[in-house]
């Protein structure tokens, strides 16, 4: 199972300069701390207006317009070797260059660059590539499961379940011939609807898209590049029911991944292996995903009483951007900059047949790179700023439907929400 | 159609690039697997050095990703003759021990690069305290550069491929138990944890074993089932026989959890916690 192999390497308990309960107990005085401020301060909508930014001066733009272009063709690149590698490269988890670049260069990285620097999935992704490439006039209406977004969480979540349940997804040969099928499907869906409508397929880009609202970073649609605060951006996104339960099941997955790793878990799978383990491990994980849901379904049922609105849980869907973002940073961070260093010498072999392209091949990972209390502080830091960003975003927005004293009300249920997330991730992350 | 024929060339290219990949590795998975066997003369040793890792690394996934059969033992239970192997162990006085190794009904073969396994033929493993120090076709072996103290040493019958011959559920093994003098004064542990596996199953179930940096750590696991213990990181690993304890002796210099896991079973052994 790949995080076994490499998720697991380092991080776990001892690693939070302070107990667990004390770090938890903090972070949650601090929600609701932060929530009382913005009931008395912030009575009217101000991130939408925060979120157009600033436009940079045209030689900037067009600086970065290239360096777009080129990186997009590199992407490519990398693509079609990881591609390659994965279908007919060495067996050998950790001699193919494909399992640390789907997991944790593609998976951890595109996520952390797209937060920090915009929507950058978007302007290399190999897929935009390939499927605007393979985008013809488009031959009648596409189907409304297409349409209407759901088709995103077909990849998500079988990635998901690859990536956390199956006990063989870190083969080289699984990657390689779900990657071929996918970007296959992509290419095929494009061709027969066009590729604007074939895009929402694409999973991976619709959240990484999400992601990236957070970024002080933003593209208009004829390619104007502006600056703005940074986690603002999220007021703009675009809220849908397929949007909703994407980010739902990421959050599902990325909660299921921090139980795997607590010793209650560890009690559970010992001495299973093979399907046995992907047995136990599917169950859990859908298990972890609905209940995620659940709480947060059930918080929206009762933020939609108090006020009537029918649409409360797609509306404050947005909410979950920067919660998923800090949960990503708390689990991924030490594998992104301790196991991601796997790539520096796999590129220069990437089949593993022994090749040395780059000069790179006898890079020794450096497991001291960063000190576990480090880590600690990154999982503690991103966990509570994920979850206050997340307190201010939906109050910002209910401000924006209700008056204060309204909106105030409709998120309590959202804070208590909020509060059990915290504490549960932050007791997750260090047990 | 520009574009498009653009998209289907760079598909072509993937897959000329699959197809021709596909058999090359077959070949080099094969040949990575004597490295991981030949792993280290040094018997107690610490850590692998980087290339022999790779190799183990290799070795390990290759397992995972099924179909790879290097641990699978050939049974000869039922064949009218039966190969058979003795050993005679003494101590040279300078940190070493002679073998010899009486091998009977069977041709011993060189085996590097490995053979396809051949019915009558084959070679012997040597392993101290559980870790493999040679594949050899010669009935003498001399073993050098041991601590004092006590050593466990074992030969076994292995097929030209590397696999173990096995006959009435057990290895066709003989073992000695050495006392050695004149080497390496015995460094000692800083701390010492043990794991006994009952029938493939963890005695007391998956335990976490506290360490601090610098310290030098022993683990010694006991088993009734042949497999081999790897340590993720540090990238150590151990083969382990049944009834001969595997000992993992390695100085802890990166914090963090590690996880030990079970090569053939396929499931985590215990974590070791360094902080």
């Amino acid at each position: 199972m790949f995080p076994a192999v490499l998720a697991h390497g380092v991080g776990g308990r001892g690693d939070l300069p302070i107990p667990e309960w004390q770090a938890a107990g903090g972070a949650a005085v601090a929600l609701v701390l932060s929530f009382a401020a913005l009931g008395l301060l912030w009575h009217r909508p101000r991130l939408r207006s925060m979120s157009a930014g600033r436009r940079m001066p045209p030689s900037t733009e067009g600086g970065i317009g290239l360096l777009a272009r080129v990186l997009r063709v590199v992407a490519l690149l990398v693509f079609m070797m990881v591609l390659a590698a994965g279908l007919g490269g060495a067996a050998g988890t950790t001699m193919n260059i494909s399992p640390v670049s789907v997991y944790v260069i593609f998976w951890v990285g595109v996520p952390v660059a797209s937060v920090l620097l915009g929507p950058v999935w978007r302007a290399i992704s190999p897929w935009e590539t390939l499927g605007r490439m393979a985008g013809g006039s488009p031959s009648g209406q596409a189907p409304n499961w297409l349409t209407s977004g759901w088709a995103a969480l077909v990849p998500i979540s079988i990635f998901h379940w690859l990536e956390l349940a199956y006990h063989d997804g870190a083969s080289p040969r699984v990657i390689g011939w779900l990657g071929l099928a996918y970007t296959l499907g992509l290419m095929a869906m494009s061709r027969r609807w066009g590729w604007e409508e074939a895009r929402k397929a694409e999973g991976f880009g619709v959240l990484f898209d999400a992601l990236a609202s957070l970024s002080p970073f933003r593209r208009d649609g004829s390619g104007g590049l502006f600056v703005r605060s940074p986690f603002v951006g999220v007021a703009e996104v675009a809220a849908s029911p397929a949007l909703l339960s994407v980010l739902l099941a990421a959050l599902g997955g990325t909660a299921f991944d921090g139980i795997s790793r607590t010793s209650v878990w560890s009690d559970l799978m010992a001495g299973r292996a093979g399907w046995e383990a992907t047995a136990v491990s599917t169950v859990a994980l859908i298990w972890v995903v609905v209940l995620v849901g659940l709480v947060y379904h059930l918080a929206c049922m009762a933020g939609g009483r108090i006020t009537g609105d029918p649409d409360f849980a797609v509306r404050f869907g947005i909410s979950l951007v920067p919660i998923l973002v800090g949960y990503d940073l708390a689990h991924y961070f030490s594998l992104l900059v301790l196991e991601g260093q796997a790539f520096i010498a796999l590129v220069s072999d990437p089949l593993g047949r022994g090749w040395d392209l780059f000069g790179t091949v006898d890079y020794a990972t450096n497991w001291t790179f960063i000190s576990t209390t480090a880590v600690g502080w990154v999982q503690l830091g991103s966990i509570m700023v994920g979850h206050m960003v997340a307190v201010l975003v939906s109050h910002d927005r209910a401000v924006e439907k209700w008056s204060p004293v309204v909106a105030l009300r409709s998120q309590y249920p959202m804070l208590g929400v909020m509060v059990a997330y915290t504490v549960f991730a932050l007791v997750l992350i260090t047990g | 159609m520009k574009p498009r024929m653009k998209a289907v060339l760079l598909l072509a290219l993937a897959t000329v690039l699959t197809a021709c990949g596909s058999d090359i590795s077959e070949v080099e998975e094969d040949q990575l697997q004597p490295v991981t066997a030949a792993t280290g003369a040094t018997v107690t040793m610490e850590m692998v050095d980087h290339e022999m890792a790779d190799g183990d690394m290799a070795d390990h996934e290759m397992a995972d990703s099924g179909g790879h059969e290097h641990g699978q033992p050939i049974d000869l239970t039922g064949l009218p003759v039966l190969p058979g192997v003795s050993l005679n162990a003494e101590p040279d006085g300078t940190g070493g021990v002679m073998l010899e190794i009486g091998v009977s009904d069977l041709e011993l073969v060189p085996a590097d690069p490995p053979e396809e396994h051949r019915q009558g033929q084959g070679h012997v493993h040597v392993a101290v305290d559980g870790s493999s120090v040679a594949m050899i076709a010669e009935t003498t072996y001399h073993v050098t550069g041991l601590t004092d103290g006590r050593h466990t040493v074992m030969v076994a019958l292995s097929a030209n491929d590397h696999r173990d011959y096995y006959a009435n559920g057990s290895a066709i093994s003989a073992m000695a138990v050495v006392e050695v003098t004149g080497g390496a004064p015995v460094s000692e542990p800083d701390a010492r944890f043990e794991v006994e596996l009952e029938g493939g199953v963890i005695a007391g179930g998956i335990q976490r074993f506290g360490a601090s940096v610098g310290d030098l750590v022993e683990i010694t696991v006991r088993s009734d089932v042949a497999d081999s213990v790897h340590l993720h990181v540090y990238d150590l690993k151990v083969p382990l026989h049944e009834g001969m304890p595997a000992v993992l002796l390695v100085e802890v210099d990166i914090p963090g959890v590690f996880e030990a896991e079970l090569h053939e079973a396929g499931f985590k052994l215990f974590e070791l916690a360094v902080s």
